[in-house]
């Protein structure tokens, strides 16, 4: 599967100049700033510095951007972990267990976890691209409009079903998101919930949205403390500590090679993306340990399974780019206008007349796995500073960034006017124990959702029954049921099997 | 102070988030509804929004059942310290200052807002010494209205620091 002379080749281009080994530390960097502050993003940080890629060849430009990407997937966990505001819409999940650990103290540790996870995730990811692009794509090929339908959903109850006690709040919380997903205007014209504002005709901006959502109740709730860690002797920044957690990180490689698994499986399918792998891979991981409750209060495993996930989706989405042309969300996007700047068509043509290229890219960012943790270290010694700084400066700095940020995103008021209606949304849903997680996926994915829908209904002669009548869509619709019955059902059949159990043994009494 | 008052007990505030859930939906289910040229303008949005509706149906007379009034005959009042107010008022007192600061932005400049916003922050969470109120929001607006305009190239309506910029 793996062709020698073009791997040879390959090696060949990444070392014929210094080029690609100047830009992407650089990219790194990059991303690493722009992931770590909240209400920038990685797609900002890409779109702004793709015209300096047209001053690169081809594969250095493809490997900057890719560094930018590498770094921001990472660089999202720093605030997620730190003051429980997710960089990047990627690092939600990273917050459910990083940011206890961080309040417990545990600061170094969580962000040296988080840094093997996500380096790890990278690394991996781009073994499957290098030993499986062609054959995956085939696969990606067989996902029709019914297969990612059911996909989206499954996505959402999954998260639903995080929250076991309250599963029906879950639901209803993405079936809200599912609408607020799809305002502003359809395909054919047909304008809807936008209130007669032309800001909305492209719907709520996702990246305020979950920015707002999630930030709500914990950045509201620190105007009550004085620091992020109550305990002065636990403010302690030390870079031994996060080598120490780093290399502590070793010790969970099943939940590492599982999250990878995940995200990149997850970053292959077209517009998915690393926002939903995270949450998935962390749904999963959860539900496999017999220890559940502690997630959720600091276990090192919630973060890596969110990390390595949302890493890895990067060279999953890489696949689909590559093989098929299609970008996965806007990070991808972004690059698709690197490659039409250098005049490159990706595609089955490009990997098969451009095979040591395509090699060049997947060692390129191996190394560049191998960097974000050389770069990474150092930057989290500064990042994790952070906490010795009162919440009194902290917490101004961190709003007026989101709000700004979302401005600068957006480029109107809609980004801050969504970030402030979000977060207080994300408040009040929190007080009331409503999933704030299933209402971001139904967010981002109810426009897709709608639209994976009506080709459904297109392709089966608008007719539904399409969607139970492909062996893939199908298998997709029972793990819904499954889903939905063990929620509902876990507890009862529980019950059942122990009341047997028992039955079973006072009869052999 | 003895005062006569009412008192509302139960999952008041659960029952008005539904409702409002509620009303959303049904607004939104009716608009897309009107605005649609077909089926397919409604195919996702009309099950989600009945699957909604029963959903939080369901919740909402299970909760509202819990629901009371009762009739207060007197009540003390203690006064407030400046702790008890950070602890008690500061989250909800947050979350309107950043509604008032983004609806100011445009209307005062972004830089006038942000100051203020981060002024009144620092008060709320304790910050006393003037030196800190004034030069702490000084640099926090200028370095973030400087990162837009020159960094994001993202062109910033103030009110002040718009002469210094080309």
């Amino acid at each position: 599967m793996v062709d020698g002379a073009a791997l040879a080749a390959a090696f060949g281009f990444l070392f014929h100049s210094l080029e690609a080994w100047i830009v992407v530390p650089i990219g790194l960097l990059i991303g690493l700033l722009f992931g770590t502050l909240p209400g920038l993003s990685v797609t900002i940080a890409m779109a702004i510095f793709l015209p300096f890629s047209l001053l690169m060849d081809f594969t250095s430009a493809i490997l900057f951007l890719t560094a930018i990407f590498t770094g921001g997937g990472f660089g999202g966990a720093v605030p997620a972990i730190l003051v429980n505001v997710p960089g990047t819409p990627s690092a939600v999940a990273t917050t459910f267990d990083g940011y206890p650990m961080a309040k417990a103290g545990r600061h170094n540790e969580a962000l040296g976890i988080a840094l093997v996870a996500s380096s790890v995730g990278v690394a991996l990811s781009y073994i499957v691209l290098l030993v499986l692009i062609e054959p995956v794509a085939k696969f990606v090929l067989r996902l029709g409009p019914p297969e990612l339908f059911f996909i989206a959903a499954w996505g959402i109850l999954l998260i639903a079903a995080l929250s076991q006690d309250a599963f029906l709040k879950g639901v209803i919380s993405g079936l809200i998101g599912i609408l607020v997903g799809t305002i502003g205007m359809t395909a054919n014209g047909t304008v809807r919930g936008t209130f007669g504002s032309m800001y909305l005709l492209d719907g709520f901006p996702s990246t305020p949205v979950v920015i707002g959502l999630f930030a709500a109740s914990e950045l509201f709730l620190l105007v009550k403390s004085q620091y992020i860690i109550q305990d002065k002797a636990l403010r302690k920044v030390s870079l031994g500590d996060i080598f120490s957690g780093f290399m502590a990180g070793f010790r969970y490689m099943g939940v590492i090679l599982r999250g990878s698994a995940i995200g990149t499986l997850i970053g292959i399918v077209p517009g998915i993306g690393s926002a939903i792998s995270n949450l998935v891979s962390y749904a999963y991981t959860r539900s496999r340990d017999p220890d559940k409750e502690s997630y959720g209060r600091g276990n090192p495993k919630g973060v890596v399974a969110a990390e390595s996930a949302n890493s890895s989706s990067e060279g999953g989405s890489m696949v689909t780019l590559l093989a098929l042309g299609l970008p996965g969300g806007g990070n991808t996007a972004v690059m698709l206008g690197a490659f039409a700047m250098h005049n490159v068509v990706p595609g089955t043509r490009f990997i098969a007349d451009h095979k040591d290229v395509v090699y060049a890219i997947v060692l390129g960012n191996f190394a560049q796995a191998v960097l974000l943790i050389l770069i990474g270290l150092p930057f989290l010694r500064l990042a994790v500073s952070v906490i010795k700084v009162p919440l009194k400066f902290l917490l101004p700095t961190i709003l007026i960034l989101t709000v700004l940020g979302s401005y600068a995103l957006v480029g109107n008021m809609m980004g801050p006017i969504t970030l402030t209606g979000a977060a207080i949304l994300g408040a009040i849903l929190k007080k009331y124990n409503y999933s704030v997680v299933a209402m971001v996926i139904g967010v981002l994915l109810g426009s897709m959702m709608e639209g994976e829908l009506v080709r459904s209904w297109q392709m089966g002669g608008r007719d539904l029954m399409i969607l139970f009548q492909r062996p893939l869509s199908l298998t997709f619709f029972i793990g819904i049921v499954a889903t939905i019955t063990w929620s509902f059902g876990s507890e009862p059949l529980k019950r059942m099997f122990r009341n047997w159990r028992q039955r079973g043994s006072a009869r052999a009494d | 102070m003895k005062l006569s008052g009412v008192r509302f007990e139960g999952p008041w505030g659960h029952c008005v988030l539904l409702i409002a859930f509620m009303t959303f939906t049904v607004w939104y289910a009716l608009d897309s509804g009107h605005a649609s040229k077909g089926i397919r303008d409604v195919l996702l949005i009309g099950p989600v929004a009945v699957l909604a509706l029963i959903l939080c149906a369901g919740i909402f007379f299970k909760e509202a059942i819990q629901l009371r009034v009762r009739i207060v005959r007197q009540r003390t009042h203690e006064k407030k310290t400046a702790v008890d107010f950070q602890q008690e008022y500061g989250v909800a007192t947050a979350m309107i200052l950043m509604a008032v600061y983004v609806a100011l932005m445009p209307l005062i400049g972004f830089d006038t807002a942000t100051f203020l916003f981060c002024l009144t922050l620092l008060v709320i969470q304790g910050s006393r010494k003037i030196w800190v109120l004034i030069t702490f929001p000084a640099i926090i607006t200028f370095l973030s209205i400087l990162s837009m305009e020159e960094v994001l190239s993202v062109p910033t309506p103030t009110l002040i620091m718009g002469k210094f910029f080309g």
